[in-house]
């Protein structure tokens, strides 16, 4: 089979001269039998003239055998369809205008589209290389008040009774300082509770993988390294196999290296089971993420029916923790890329409607263009072409149009992946490994195809209607034109709104009262292990502020455990000494910070009553607080807070802290319009190993940056400091998500409006072409040239309202699926819908105008001569 | 013009493999094999050989070379591939079942 087709592509490659060679081969031969059969005749006593001819006629029509015989030689259809395609090219390149705008608005949205899916490819539909990722879930805790928590050591123990997992396990990550032969590295440890490799079924490379005593976190401490660990920080050298790994202050074996094919938890360069005296906390902590494999048979629905069972249970045994507390099962895939699917989704529907109005607009310049071509065609049908010969030329046409907007597009999509990468948020799995794979090419490729097929079949089908009544075709193909405008205006109207939606969620969020002030701030971390001395954190926190206190220029320094916007680090339920809260109040959990005094200037927080406490002393100190504004209205709406006692509930003996004063309300949640409650304790009164320093300063990060370098880094090498950052660029970082959907989306949109304009211009152009003569006789009879403008104009913006009115509509009913990224911004928002519909206007207006002002412009008497 | 139709031109294919299965051809003695063997029931003109002759040919079934024949003359003379040879032992064979199974039929109404 494949040796004959072989064979005859070789036939439709063979050059001309080839060819002729073999025509004449085939004349010898027929030759040959037509002298062989007269002889034959002769030899039968017919004379040799006679002969001949009864020779030819036995043959028959010699000509058309012939014909036969070269067709057997030609595969005739696809070297009618090799023509064809050189046709069409040729018939491109001789209307460059109309093939570069068309290749170039093809490009464009399948490149856009192409680039897009390669992210949605990696991050949504294969966001996990495991095995059987299916079955992995991911386990969430919930707290009374339906808050999220993380879970411990004790409560996993429960989950993993549960019949229907096969194998459940627990982590946390920690980074730790490896003092490796290039200098200090910090490494990403994750420290697993329970046998992770049961429940990811991790292949191992190299060694062996944790035994029942080590994953019980007893004998000498041993890790595992991970593939891109092992390449990128060892060399994939097998050396290290068994050698000794000291990082901080403990010493770890290297047992074995994990495959290369495990990418999840993502970021991280070993794994080591978590220690003894941690796996044994107690159940009222909270810093666990659960993963667990279902067992075989076993639906997610009844595992979750089981934990909630389970859930119960417990409330019931462990009533101090465990009341009111739940657990939800998604899959792993799903909660991986939980963040990120509703932006990607919808940032890939633009782009969808980028591509979908673009294709709108070539068909429009294909039917512009079907219409000069009237006579071509009628040409071609006389001399003999058949409809399905000539349809097929439309097509031939269509594909060269779409296989250079293909290839041109996947280039696009090279660059269009680069600039994705840049730019989104690196929540989305995957990122770094995102690039243009098979399934990628594959969609762009079948995309095209499809745009080719939409593209054929409408002047085919143009040409088709045409055969019959030229004058109703006419004014069927007008009204065609205008309905491709209008959906045009349509889809580029709903991604305005949804552009001018974003946007104005995104100013919103931008201009939301921050509590702080992030001017001449500067801020840098210092991540420790959970097991470092309090002592040496105590000292760590107190080393670094002082010598930054002491650097010229500085204003104010201070070291707190989360950056405001950047989530809490615990949060409770208090209590008031004295004092029986609504039962309402006394359920709902506040955020708790610590932070030393100097904090509050450095970020520019204001203390609007008391005073700020003082700073923590060693293992003791003033038990002293400072409530934020929000929270102060909240306890104590008709009192004065100052003098009051506080304390975390749930303990016998509750520690008392007596609030000394408020302090400004800041941002609590990027997408959250309310302001922190939030209680500020001395720093180093909770144990918290991840120091954040902010800084205030006269002087340019620059100067900040070698400062924390040269004498702190320096004198500090068994500890990494991230490097230093402004804080509005920390704080620009949580809203990175929305800022690059509305940045995203209004590119698109702007994209969508631009391809709008030029078909709305093409058509108004070819309008006016169409009515050259009636506007000269109007001219002729006195009309004002103004007035033949504003017509034009009129007429356009008569076509855009119709597509207005219909995006508009569509617009209203698409963006309630937008809801939950949009931030204090309605999805009915009538600024956005009246800015779209302005922009929208404004361009077809634009559009329409050097149409209008050339109609205006019409010599009377040369239009009269026109045709 | 007689163009054979689809059943004879299967059965044509059939008849000049059958034909070279014995030794390689050319073309007039192919056509003269064809006459002695059925004259009256293939009624098909000898220039309706060729198409077929280079049908088979694209379809590898035979092969062709110019040789030279007794009374020294070139002619393209055709050969079995191996290909070909197994074809005609496919064709051959569904040819008797079809065949017997028609004969079957035509017995069957006679009665």
């Amino acid at each position: 089979m494949f040796q004959k087709l072989s064979l005859r592509l070789r036939s439709l490659f063979r050059s001309p001269a080839v060819d002729r060679e073999l025509d004449q081969e085939l004349d010898n031969e027929i030759r040959y039998h037509l002298d062989m059969q007269t002889q034959d005749f002769v030899r039968r006593g017919i004379p040799e003239k006679q002969a001949a001819i009864l020779a030819r006629r036995q043959f028959g029509n010699a000509t058309l055998h012939k014909e036969e015989c070269r067709d057997a030689r030609h595969l005739a259809w696809l070297e009618n369809l090799v023509q064809d395609f050189r046709h069409g090219v040729r018939t491109l390149r001789r209307d460059p205008g109309f093939t570069i705008v068309s290749v170039l608005t093809l490009a464009l949205g399948i490149g856009a589209t192409s680039a897009l899916f390669s992210v949605l490819d990696a991050a949504l539909l294969h966001p996990l290389s495991v095995h059987e990722s299916a079955r992995l879930v991911w386990l969430q805790e919930f707290s009374p008040g339906h808050n999220e928590s993380g879970s411990n050591p004790a409560r996993l123990a429960d989950w993993q009774t549960a019949r229907s997992f096969s194998a459940a396990a627990g982590f946390y990550s920690e980074g730790l300082i490896w003092l490796s032969p290039h200098g200090p590295l910090q490494l990403q440890l994750l420290r697993t509770v329970g046998d992770m490799n049961a429940v990811l079924q991790a292949k191992i490379q190299l060694g062996r993988s944790f035994t029942a005593a080590e994953i019980r976190g007893e004998g000498q401490p041993v890790t595992l390294l991970t593939h891109s660990a092992f390449s990128r920080r060892f060399q994939s050298n097998p050396a290290i196999l068994n050698q000794i790994l000291r990082l901080d202050r403990t010493a770890y074996q290297v047992v074995g290296v994990l495959s290369s094919d495990l990418d999840y938890p993502e970021d991280i360069d070993l794994w080591s089971p978590s220690p003894r005296e941690i796996q044994q906390t107690s159940r009222a902590a909270g810093f666990l993420g659960i993963v667990a494999r279902l067992a075989p048979g076993v639906m997610l629905s009844q595992a979750q029916a089981e934990l909630d069972v389970l859930s119960a249970r417990l409330a019931n045994q462990f009533p101090a923790t465990d009341r009111d507390r739940s657990a939800a099962l998604t899959p792993l895939t799903t909660h991986v890329s939980e963040g990120v699917r509703k932006p990607l989704l919808l940032l890939f529907a633009a782009v969808a409607g980028v591509l979908l109005v673009g294709c709108l607009n070539i068909a429009g310049l294909l039917l512009a263009r079907g219409l000069a071509r009237r006579r071509e065609a009628a040409i071609r049908v006389s001399v003999g072409a058949g409809h399905a010969r000539l349809v097929r030329l439309f097509f031939a046409e269509s594909l060269s149009l779409a296989a250079a907007g293909c290839l041109l597009g996947l280039l696009l999509a090279v660059a269009g992946v680069a600039f994705l990468k840049a730019v989104l948020p690196s929540e989305v799995p995957h990122l770094a490994a995102i690039s243009l794979n098979l399934r990628v090419v594959l969609c762009g490729i079948g995309l095209s195809l499809l745009a080719a097929i939409v593209f054929g079949a409408l002047p085919a089908w143009q040409f088709a209607a045409g055969a019959q009544n030229p004058a109703l075709k006419r004014t069927r193909q007008s009204r065609l034109r205008s309905s491709l405008v209008i959906s045009e205006v349509a889809g580029s109207v709903v991604l305005l709104v949804v552009a001018a939606l974003l946007a104005a969620s995104f100013l919103k969020l931008r201009s939301q009262p921050a509590g702080f002030n992030s001017a001449n701030a500067y801020t840098f971390a210092l991540e420790l292990p959970w097991d470092t001395d309090a002592g040496i954190l105590d000292s760590a926190a107190q080393d670094t502020l002082s010598r930054l206190n002491a650097f010229p220029g500085v204003i104010s320094a201070g070291v707190v455990d989360r950056l405001p916007l950047h989530g809490g680090s615990q949060s409770n339920v208090f209590v008031v000494r004295g004092m029986t809260l609504p039962s309402s109040i006394a359920q709902q959990e506040f955020g708790l910070r610590t932070a030393s005094p100097g904090f509050f200037a450095a970020a520019g927080i204001p203390l609007t009553a008391g005073s700020l406490y003082r700073d923590w002393q060693g293992s003791q100190g003033p038990r002293e607080a400072l409530i934020s504004q929000h929270l102060a209205t909240i306890l104590f709406p008709n009192e004065d807070p100052v003098g009051r006692e506080i304390a975390p509930a749930g303990k016998k003996e509750p520690h008392w802290f007596r609030i000394v004063g408020v302090v400004g309300s800041v941002a609590s949640h990027p997408t959250d319009s309310e302001p922190a409650a939030e209680i500020y304790i001395p720093w180093g009164a909770t144990y918290w190993p991840l120091l954040n320093f902010v800084v205030r300063t006269t002087r340019p990060l620059a100067d900040v940056s070698r400062f924390v370098h040269e004498q702190i880094q320096q004198n500090n090498t068994s500890q990494i400091y991230s490097p230093v950052a402004t804080l509005s660029e920390r704080i620009a970082e949580t809203r990175s998500t929305p800022r690059t959907a509305a940045l995203l989306v209004s590119g698109f949109a702007l994209v969508a409006l631009a391809l709008a304009a030029l078909g709305i211009f093409g058509l108004m152009a070819h309008e006016t072409a169409r009515r050259t003569q009636e506007i000269g006789v109007r001219l002729a009879l006195g009309a004002e040239p103004e007035s033949i403008a504003f017509d034009a104009v009129w007429r356009a913006v008569k076509l855009v309202a119709v597509g207005l009115v219909l995006g508009l509509a569509a617009a209203w009913y698409a963006s309630v699926l937008l809801q939950s990224l949009l931030f204090e911004v309605a999805p009915h928002d009538a600024y956005s819908y009246a800015a779209a519909a302005a922009v929208l206007l404004l361009a077809a207006v634009i559009a329409s105008l050097v149409p209008a002002l050339r109609a205006a412009r019409i010599n009377p008497i040369q239009a009269l001569r026109h045709e | 013009m007689s163009k054979p139709s689809d059943l004879v031109q299967g059965t044509l294919n059939l008849l000049i493999l059958k034909i070279l299965a014995l030794e390689p051809q050319h073309g007039w003695a192919i056509s003269q094999r064809l006459r002695q063997i059925s004259s009256e029931v293939l009624q098909v003109s000898d220039g309706s050989l060729y198409p077929a002759l280079h049908k088979l040919e694209q379809e590898s079934l035979i092969k062709a070379d110019w040789q030279t024949t007794e009374n020294n003359r070139r002619a393209k003379f055709y050969s079995l591939t191996p290909t070909g040879k197994r074809a005609l032992a496919r064709e051959s064979q569904s040819w008797e079942r079809l065949s017997g199974a028609i004969s079957q039929i035509v017995r069957l109404t006679e009665i």
